[in-house]
C-alpha cells in the first residue's frame, strides 16, 4: 500500500523523473517562466525552491563575508550543480537570481493554472519566478482584495519613503499613481512599472508585492510567446 | 475461456448507461473583463488571472 506516500510518480522511474525536474529546474532559472502539466508544475516547485534557497543562503553568506575562499561559497555551487548541469545557468541563478530574491523568505514561485491542453486534454499550468512575473496591474476579485488590503497601508509609507529618497522630483507623480493601484487595482502596467524601476525598495511594496523587475517588458514578451504557443 | 452464459440486451446495456451523463464545468465570472470564465484559471477572454497578464489573447 502507498498511503500517504508524498509527491507523484509521473509514469518515470526514480532516475528519470530527477532528470525530468533537474531538465525543468534548469529551464525555469534560464527563463524564468514556463508552461507545462499542473503535475510537474508542482512536482517542481519545492524542487526548485530548494536549489534557490541554496543560492540565496550562499549570496547572504558571501555578502556577510562569513565565507572563505575568496568569499566564494563553492559547496553550495557544486550541491546545486548535482541538479543544474548547465553552469551558465548555475551563474545565472547564483549570480543574477540570488540577489533578487536575498530578501524573499521563500515562496520564489508562483503556479498559474492554464487550462486544459489540446490534444490530450491535459490540465496545464505556467509556473514562473515571482520577482519576474508581469505587474498586477488588471482588477481583482473583491474576495483577494480583502485579504491583500491589510498588508499596504503598513508598508505604504517605507515605499514612498523609499521612492522619494531615491527621487524626490519623481516621488510626486509616482506616490499618488501608486495609490491608485492600490485603490482600484485596475491601472494601466506603465504606470506601476514606473515607480518599480526607479526605486528597487519597491520589492517589500505591497502594491506590487511580486515587485517586476526591471525586465519587466521582456518577460511579458515571453510570456505572450510562450502562451501563445501554449494555446 | 469463459463466455457469457445469456445474451446480453440492448436495453440491458443502456439502461446501464444512463448514468454516464456530462456534467457542465463550474463558472465564475472574470473580475477583468467579466465574461465566464473557470473558476482558479486564466481567463481565456482577456488573459488575466488574479489581475496578473498570463496570456496574451487577441
Ligand atoms: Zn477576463
Amino acid at each position: 500500500m502507498r498511503h500517504s506516500v508524498a509527491g507523484r510518480k509521473l509514469k518515470r522511474t526514480a532516475s528519470h523523473k530527477r532528470a525530468l525536474m533537474c531538465n525543468l529546474a534548469t529551464s525555469l532559472f534560464e527563463h524564468k517562466r514556463l508552461v507545462t502539466t499542473v503535475a510537474k508544475a508542482k512536482e517542481l516547485r519545492p524542487f526548485a525552491e530548494q536549489l534557490i534557497t541554496r543560492a540565496r543562503n550562499a549570496y547572504n553568506a558571501e555578502k556577510a563575508g562569513s565565507v572563505g575562499n575568496n568569499g566564494v561559497d563553492f559547496h553550495s555551487r557544486r550541491m546545486v550543480g548535482r541538479f543544474i548541469h548547465n553552469k551558465a545557468v548555475l551563474q545565472e541563478l547564483f549570480d543574477t537570481i540570488a540577489p533578487v530574491v536575498a530578501e524573499r523568505p521563500g515562496g520564489y514561485t508562483r503556479i498559474t493554472k492554464l487550462g486544459n491542453r489540446r490534444g490530450d486534454a491535459a490540465p496545464e499550468a505556467m509556473i514562473e519566478l515571482v520577482d519576474w512575473s508581469n505587474p498586477q496591474d488588471g482588477r481583482v476579485s473583491l474576495k483577494t482584495r480583502a485579504k491583500a488590503a491589510p498588508k499596504p497601508k503598513k508598508a505604504k509609507p517605507v515605499a514612498a519613503a523609499a521612492v522619494a529618497a531615491a527621487a524626490p522630483a519623481v516621488a510626486e507623480a509616482a506616490a499618488p499613481a501608486d495609490e491608485e493601484v492600490v485603490d482600484t487595482a485596475a491601472e494601466a502596467p506603465v504606470v506601476e512599472e514606473a515607480p518599480a524601476v526607479e526605486a528597487p525598495a519597491v520589492d517589500e511594496a505591497p502594491a506590487a508585492d511580486d515587485a517586476p523587475a526591471a525586465d519587466a517588458d521582456a518577460s511579458t514578451d515571453a510570456a505572450a510567446a510562450e502562451g501563445t504557443s501554449a494555446e | 475461456m469463459p463466455n457469457p452464459k445469456r445474451r446480453h440486451s440492448k436495453s440491458r446495456g443502456a439502461k446501464r448507461r444512463t448514468h454516464y451523463k456530462a456534467s457542465a464545468p463550474t463558472v465564475a465570472t472574470c473580475p477583468n473583463c467579466s465574461s465566464m470564465k473557470q473558476p482558479h484559471m486564466v481567463c481565456h477572454a482577456c488573459g488575466y488571472y488574479n489581475g496578473r497578464k498570463i496570456l496574451n489573447v487577441d
